[in-house]
């Protein structure tokens, strides 16, 4: 198995280190490979149904999902109804401006447009708050109120000076500023819990976590589960650091679930095969809208505890939930209606399917300009001076025989659109780094973040803001960041800093261009 | 002794005001208005001179020729109204919060109290469509409880005599509005205006008048610096694909019509002019689709507002690149924008900056590429864009071949398959009259408007036609005419080429249309330019000097329609500067700033090539010039009154570009009153005069853009 794992990796970096043949701008410009692609470079790039829908005969399933992400989500407007009694967001858009990365904001109002935030609190020891949600909410429906009162929250982006003095040795200057998230003690409708026990105020933390693009998640569930175990083999051999919860000694340490498949999504690889990935949670716990398989509210149990002892919520609860008058003890009625297991279902099956159809089916914007030539030179300084080496170009897909950890979809689901086979280039090798930055990532381990399409964000949201907390406003602020003293990428920003400035300007045209 | 006296206080008024406009530049608005404009000594002088006027009017029995009487007269009235509003006006800020009664007004001089109530019941910031960017910015308001009015960036509201004007919001919604109560002064100076427009025009029928003779105009050219640099031009695609794509219709602006024609308006709003470097504009609206981060480098934006602004983009160059835009934070650099600084009208100019770059935002946005119809269930047609929301009975085939219309022709555009890509031009035209049935305008109408986008005159056949008219002018005015019978064929052949070119573009207009091109400033113009050539024709056999300045006065016509239409009205933008009385006020301007500058040239050849029974014809022509071009300007500036006093609130700002254009009033209506003054009776004097008062004119234009600043700083 690991000699196969071996052999494979062995082309693979073969493959990558070859001079480019002359096709080598064709192949590269399908940055999603032939069944991936868009070639639409507009503002609806990120939007696009890939060309295996359309193969599929999957084009209506995808443009009935496309609805359950754009359209606001309302209490009872079925079939977009949802937000039950507590939300983050009442639509999926919300967060992903223009299906893209979320933008940075000076404040946290969840109904400020391009506004991906989610606010990340937990104790000292970055253990999640268990009176709250792990993606914490803002908003309610009457007569609830939010965990959090949003308005009470304060985002001060403060400056940060590098041990270089946030200078390059040929005299270039950039900038570096880093959030710094303040909810006050009263804003909090819960009490501050961790495992069920109250603890004290001060030890709460809070950060900042954006949404990322949501086009080509389907290319990157079509990986093999081997081919991501030939890429961990390979750079723990090769001396990396790699996060000992996730893998150690040429093996897995953590799968998703109960399932022995990798993991793959998110910064904190929470996630792992697309169909129970942060899209197929996102429907029923951002906007809270449930389905047959997901019949509770996404909600703690300490927020309906107090909820259904707050006089104000049970003096108006029967006005507004007058089914829900089951038992005559209001206090009892509240606290069944928030817990319950056995909701209405709000989304059908038949919605759910085409919206994973439209999940799956997102398209890649194809590479742009990779015949210039200053592209061409920042390619190659790009791989020269290792940042390919977390950022690995390109990967083949596998059989894309994909699985569902919930069971609802079956291995290989016809009704889905599927990637077999397909050379890709998403710039990321999947497995979890450390940057060490100032007001790091909560456990400080993060994902290498995909950068395919990204160029087009300025188009496509309006915004091109970089890092999981937006921290970055341009690429070379996001290349700096990397620089930590203890940073994996320390090395490669060394070699970065020594180049000269049109290599490195080389350099980040070459990322705006992928 | 009193003739002198006045004329001392016609020069310490005069001194007075430039005097205010450096004050002004040098110690704020404010301080200008309070020291100098809003003076008790200022006011003064200009009393003591009205008063000294009426002596000398009645004196010369003026009462005999009521034309000028009135002309005289409304003066008064005008300057009756500003004392009155210098003094008596009431101003201040209210604060609106969301459905709250108020009536206290702020202001520098304390508070005061509105009789009646306002209240807010709506605000709105309306943002251009598909971006993020406020177009407009909307409140309703209700006053005492019973009358509902809206106040937007072009619409201030009135009640009880009292005017209210949007001046900024919060983001909690709270609104401030600009109050003014100013109804004697603002009533004074209506009637002024009213008189005014009607002995104008009185004169111009008096019998006595030499007004007859006098349409005469001309312009200097101030000549633009051509930069031909070889550069690589950004990619695009080829002319005759960027021209196939020019014959697919596109619904723009509410109106079916070949992308040729959004395409030339495309690069004439970003560039002002239809082609760039050489390229189609069909081929620059292609390029910036195909090969955006070719286009996005490129510094095609022409930026309007002088220093100030280029010092916002980091440049001294007047061209900057849709990148330029972002600044090293990724930050847009006109984000003031999203506050109410859209309102100040010192920030005009930025809201024209800011769209050229919404024009690119839209591009992408699908905005502007509207171009496929569906039909709804009820047969009405609606006309997409491969980013829209489509209609979900799409049919998959359909949905997928708009939705992935752009993805198709990038990828065959990437991989230079022209052919295939003509294909698919051809298929898509095909779709497009196969889906749009007969709301789709006929063939021959759609080549109509084509050939009418490509012929429509650019600045370089305007600029032909000046240069041509100028030296035809010279030729025949300069030499006696009867001695120039090559020219005058010449003139008349030119002339005659004109007016079926111009009669051409107004035909197909009018088809392409369906209605009379004389809906706003720019086709008046050319209905002018038309007009003229037309008479020339017609009158040159009984009045030969008419060929010396006919092929002129039709070019200058077309250039001032030019650039009136520098920026064509592409998206429904732009409230503040697209009202039609605006296009009047600059137009009159302009047409009276190029006569002044036909003086100002008359007298300088007169002076050093003539002889002097010569310069005695020449002094008389400047004289006679005088008359349309200070009238012109003197309804110009009224007019940007009256447009002033719709949109902001009040009809006089003491803004410098205002103070100097009433400067040039006063300097050049010296020459209306020879018979006063008769030092200017003679000819040398009459034609220096001509020449050092045209300094009045480059301060009004340039002076004040480069220097003095203020809120026409854009014009």
């Amino acid at each position: 198995m690991i000699a196969a794992a071996m052999m494979l990796l062995c082309s693979c970096v073969r493959e990558e280190e070859e001079n480019p043949t002359p096709g080598w701008i064709d192949e590269e410009t399908y940055a999603g490979g032939r069944l991936g692609t868009t070639f639409n470079f507009s503002a609806s790039a990120y939007q696009d149904p890939s060309p295996a829908v359309a193969n599929a005969g999957m084009v209506s399933q995808f443009k009935y999902g496309e609805y359950f992400f754009e359209r606001t989500i309302t209490q009872n407007n079925a079939p977009f109804n949802g937000l039950g009694p507590l939300y983050i967001r009442s639509s999926c858009v919300a967060c992903h401006p223009g299906y893209g990365h979320g933008k940075r904001m000076e404040r946290y109002s969840a109904d400020d447009w391009g506004n991906g935030y989610l606010l990340v609190i937990t104790d000292q020891n970055d253990t999640y708050l268990s009176s709250l949600t792990g993606m914490p909410q803002t908003k309610a429906v009457a007569p609830f109120k939010a965990p959090i009162d949003e308005s009470q929250i304060q985002i001060s982006w403060l400056p940060y000076t590098d041990e270089w003095g946030n200078r390059f040795p040929d005299g270039e200057q950039y900038d570096l500023i880093y959030p710094e998230v303040t909810i006050p003690e009263q804003a909090y409708y819960v009490p501050l819990q961790v495992g069920g026990q109250n603890i004290p105020y001060s030890n709460v933390r809070v950060r900042l976590e954006s949404t990322i693009g949501v086009y080509g998640v389907g290319l990157i569930d079509a990986i093999d589960d081997d081919s991501l175990k030939a890429q961990y083999v390979k750079e723990e051999m090769e001396g990396a650091r790699i996060n000992p919860a996730i893998f150690a000694n040429g093996e897995w340490v953590k799968t998703y679930g109960n399932t022995d498949h990798p993991l793959r999504y998110t910064y904190a690889l929470s996630r792992g095969p697309l169909q129970d990935a942060p899209g197929s949670n996102a429907i029923w716990n951002i906007t809270n809208v449930t389905r047959s398989n997901k019949r509770a509210h996404y909600m703690t149990t300490a927020y309906a505890t107090v909820a259904s002892r707050d006089p104000e919520v049970q003096e108006q609860f029967y006005a507004y939930f007058p089914e829900w008058n089951k038992t005559g003890n209001v206090e009892q009625d509240i606290y069944n209606y928030l817990t319950s297991t056995e909701l209405p279902v709000e989304m059908s099956d038949e919605d759910y399917v085409n919206f994973m159809v439209w999940h799956r089916g997102l398209a890649v914007p194809a590479a742009r300009n990779l015949s210039d030539i200053t592209v061409q030179r920042g390619r190659q300084v790009f791989r020269e001076i290792g940042c390919a080496t977390c950022h690995r170009p390109s990967w083949t897909t596998g059989a894309d025989r994909f699985t569902d950890p919930t069971g609802f979809f079956a291995d290989g689901d016809p009704r889905l659109p599927r990637y077999p086979n397909q050379k890709i280039w998403p710039y990321s090798d999947f497995v979890q780094h450390k940057l060490c930055m100032k007001n790091d990532i909560r456990t400080g381990w993060c994902r290498t973040t995909p950068l395919w399409g990204r160029g087009l964000s300025m188009i496509c949201t309006g915004a091109s803001d970089r890092l999981h907390d937006c921290r970055a406003r341009n690429t070379l602020e996001a290349i700096m960041w990397h620089g930590a003293a203890d940073s994996d990428a320390r090395w490669t920003v060394e070699k970065f800093r020594k180049l000269n400035k049109s290599d490195r300007d080389a350099v980040v045209k070459f990322i705006e261009s992928i | 002794m009193k003739k002198l006296s006045t004329l001392i206080l016609v020069v310490s008024v005069v001194l007075a005001m430039a005097a205010g406009t450096m004050v002004q530049r040098l110690f704020g608005a404010a301080h200008a208005i309070e020291h100098v404009y809003h003076s008790w000594w200022f006011a003064g002088l200009w009393v003591l001179l009205a008063i000294l006027a009426i002596v000398a009017l009645v004196k010369k029995r003026i009462m005999k020729r009521p034309a000028v009487m009135g002309i005289h007269l409304a003066f008064l009235f005008i300057l009756v109204g500003m004392i009155i509003s210098s003094f008596a006006a009431q101003s201040g800020r209210i604060t609106l919060a969301p459905d709250i009664q108020a009536s206290l007004v702020d202001s520098d001089h304390g508070n005061w109290t509105l009789p009646f109530s306002v209240q807010l019941n709506y605000f709105e910031v309306v943002n251009y469509p598909g971006t993020q960017s406020p177009q407009d910015f909307v409140s309703i308001v209700t006053f005492n409880r019973d009358l509902q009015d809206t106040i937007s960036m072009n619409h201030i509201a009135r009640y009880g005599g009292y005017h209210f004007c949007l001046s900024g919001y919060s983001p909690d919604g709270e609104v401030n509005l600009t109050v003014t109560h100013d109804p004697w002064g603002t009533g004074l100076n209506y009637a002024g205006y009213l008189i005014l427009l009607v002995s104008m025009l009185g004169f111009f029928f008096d019998p006595h008048s030499r007004f007859r003779q006098l349409i005469k105009g001309g312009m200097a050219l101030l000549l633009l610096a051509i930069s031909a640099e070889a550069q690589a031009l950004p990619r695009t695609l080829p002319r005759e694909s960027a021209e196939r794509m020019g014959r697919l219709c596109v619904n723009y602006q509410g109106r079916i019509c070949p992308v040729s024609t959004l395409a030339r308006d495309f690069t004439t709003k970003l560039y002002g002019s239809p082609t760039y470097k050489g390229l189609t504009s069909e081929q620059v609206l292609s390029g910036w689709l195909y090969y955006y981060s070719d286009w996005q480098q490129e510094p095609i934006i022409k930026l309007k507002g002088g220093e100030a602004v280029k010092s916002l983009f980091h440049t001294s160059s007047s061209y900057v690149s849709v990148n330029d835009y972002i600044d090293n934070m990724g930050q847009y650099r006109l984000k003031m924008l999203d506050t109410m600084a859209a309102t100040d009208p010192r920030y005009s100019s930025l809201m024209a900056v800011n769209e050229k770059y919404l024009l690119v935002v839209m591009l992408y946005g699908g905005e502007l590429l509207k171009m496929y119809p569906i039909a709804d269930s009820v047969g009405n047609i609606g006309w997409y864009s491969h980013s829209d929301p489509l209609p979900l009975q799409l049919s998959d085939d359909e949905y997928l071949f708009i939705r992935k219309s752009l993805s198709y022709s990038q990828e065959l555009v990437l991989t230079q398959n022209y052919a295939s890509l003509d294909t698919l031009l051809e298929k898509t035209l095909s779709y497009q009259k196969q889906r749009a049935g007969h709301t789709l305008p006929s063939d021959t109408r759609l080549m109509a408007e084509q050939i009418y986008t490509s012929i429509a005159p650019s600045k370089t056949v305007s600029i032909f036609c000046i240069m041509a008219g100028l030296c035809l002018f010279f030729l025949l005015i300069v030499r006696k005419p009867s001695s120039s019978t090559i020219f005058s064929r010449v003139s008349l052949i030119l002339t005659v080429l004109e007016s079926l070119y111009l009669l051409l573009l107004f035909s197909l207009r009018w088809y392409v249309s369906s209605h009379v091109p004389l809906s706003n400033g720019y086709e008046t113009m050319y209905f002018l330019a038309l007009s003229i050539s037309a008479l020339v024709l017609f009158l040159h056999r009984r009045m030969p000097v008419v060929l010396a300045v006919g092929p002129l006065l039709t070019g200058v016509a077309m250039m001032v329609a030019m650039m009136g239409n520098a920026s064509p009205m592409v998206t429904q933008l732009m409230p503040v500067l697209h009202s039609p009385l605006l296009c009047i006020h600059v137009a009159t301007i302009m047409l009276s700033y190029a006569l002044l500058a036909l003086m100002a040239i008359l007298a300088v050849s007169a002076l050093f090539f003539m002889n002097h029974l010569d310069q005695q014809r020449m002094a008389r022509t400047c004289q006679i010039i005088a008359y349309p071009a200070l009238f012109l300007l003197t309804a110009g500036i009224f007019i940007g009154a009256v447009w002033a006093n719709q949109s902001w609130g009040t009809y006089w700002s003491w803004d410098p570009k205002e103070v100097w254009a009433l400067i040039t009033l006063i300097v050049y209506s010296a020459l209306l009153h020879g018979r006063s003054l008769t030092h200017l009776q003679h000819p040398r004097p009459i034609l220096i005069y001509s020449i050092v008062a045209f300094l009045s004119v480059l301060i009004t234009y340039f002076g004040v853009n480069f220097f003095l600043g203020g809120m026409h700083s854009y014009a």
